[in-house]
């Protein structure tokens, strides 16, 4: 009976300390700063005969390793593995030099250098070409002709050359663009004969 | 078990199409991908060359390859073909480029109709990177390089023949000045 007054009176008053003295002090109660309340008999931690191991887990428990890892599981997370995630730096041996521009390009793509002119000059062309062919129903190939080259028709109106569409181009033609890349110099599978046309230097291009 | 000759039914093509088809994603679903492939498909009969990313190109290969073989093999009555085409190509001009440019182009090909090449890549960028989808045949600069040495052009074969004459000739020298140490000695 006179305990557990004792207890209540503790309580209280750590209450009261909360509440009205830690905002004025900002000290946080403590049961030290309560002398009134000694407990010499009573004591916090009550010790059980018997220990039970789930009590243990009560509090904060983490997993934790239990087995040493072994090299060379430690070498595969470290390293990889070169069928697998290869995690070292290799060089590459894939890079070559251009044989025409001398710029580097990787192996199996095209040289960047040598690919952006060709670019250009195709886009270019392909503008013209649609520009020229519109929304009318497409039914031949198309010509290129560039500025300066000797036209086989003389009147401008006639746009049919050799049943193919002409596309006029208004500036000279590019040195590296060969007007003449697809006919064989040797003998042709279409003639009969097997006669053999011979390119003379200047129809090159 | 014997399996039917197929070749008679469908086209054979000479590009290797892949079994599963690739998903591009949209929010209109299969119907969507096929939009776009058909947009590809259109541009690429139009303009012959075009560049884009390499995972579309193969798809649109495929199709236009397809496209370009029934075209060939069945000519413009055939209802189904004209169908296809009216459907693969957004512009109608092309319809008619399909059938009366591209199909005499290609009559006589043992080859594809199409090419396929790598571009180039910036790196660090898209993995798998450009890829350029042309018509063979085109009027336009060709993209790869012509490879300059081959061995059987004739002053290939006639310097051949003289460095084997000359290796010939320097060991013939080189046995004489041997044999007259040794017959020095």
């Amino acid at each position: 009976m006179a305990g557990h007054l004792l207890k209540c009176l503790t309580d209280a008053l750590g209450k009261f300390e909360y509440v009205y003295l830690t905002p004025l002090l900002r000290r946080p109660p403590t049961p030290q700063w309560i002398p009134l309340v000694v407990h010499p008999h009573q004591q916090l931690i009550e010790k059980d005969a018997s220990f039970d191991i789930k009590s243990i887990f009560d509090g904060f428990l983490w997993g934790v390793p239990t087995c040493r890892r072994s090299v060379e599981k430690r070498m595969m997370r470290k390293y990889g593995a070169p069928n697998w995630h290869n995690k070292l730096i290799l060089p590459r041996k894939d890079i070559k030099s251009c044989g025409s521009c001398g710029h580097n390009y990787e192996a199996g793509r095209l040289c960047p250098n040598c690919y952006s002119k060709v670019k250009a000059e195709t886009i270019v062309l392909q503008e013209k070409m649609v520009e020229e062919l519109g929304l009318d129903p497409i039914d031949k190939e198309i010509a290129i002709v560039y500025q300066g080259e000797k036209n086989q028709f003389d009147d401008e109106f006639f746009k049919v050359y050799h049943g193919k569409r002409v596309v006029q181009m208004e500036k000279p033609r590019p040195k590296w663009f060969s007007k003449n890349l697809l006919q064989k110099s040797g003998p042709n599978s279409d003639s009969v004969n097997g006669e053999v046309t011979a390119i003379k230097p200047h129809d090159l291009g | 078990m014997n399996q039917a000759d197929l070749s008679k039914l469908v086209s054979v093509l000479k590009v290797a199409v892949k079994p599963k088809p690739r998903l591009f994603s949209s929010p209109e679903g299969p119907a969507g991908r096929l939009k776009k492939l058909s947009a590809t498909v259109t541009a690429l009969v139009k303009y012959e060359r075009i560049e884009l990313n390499y995972p579309r190109a193969e798809e649109a290969q495929g199709y236009a390859e397809r496209l370009i073989s029934d075209a060939i093999r069945n000519g413009d009555c055939h209802k189904h073909t004209m169908e296809m085409a009216d459907y693969w190509l957004n512009e109608k001009q092309l319809v008619h480029k399909l059938f009366k440019v591209l199909v005499p182009r290609y009559q006589n090909y043992n080859s594809s109709f199409t090419r396929l090449i790598h571009g180039p890549n910036t790196y660090p960028g898209y993995q798998p990177g450009t890829a350029i989808l042309e018509l063979k045949g085109n009027p336009f600069p060709s993209l790869q390089p012509e490879t300059h040495n081959y061995h059987y052009w004739l002053h290939n074969v006639l310097l051949e023949e003289a460095k084997k004459e000359f290796r010939s000739a320097r060991e013939e020298r080189n046995a004489k000045t041997t044999e007259s140490v040794t017959a020095g000695i």
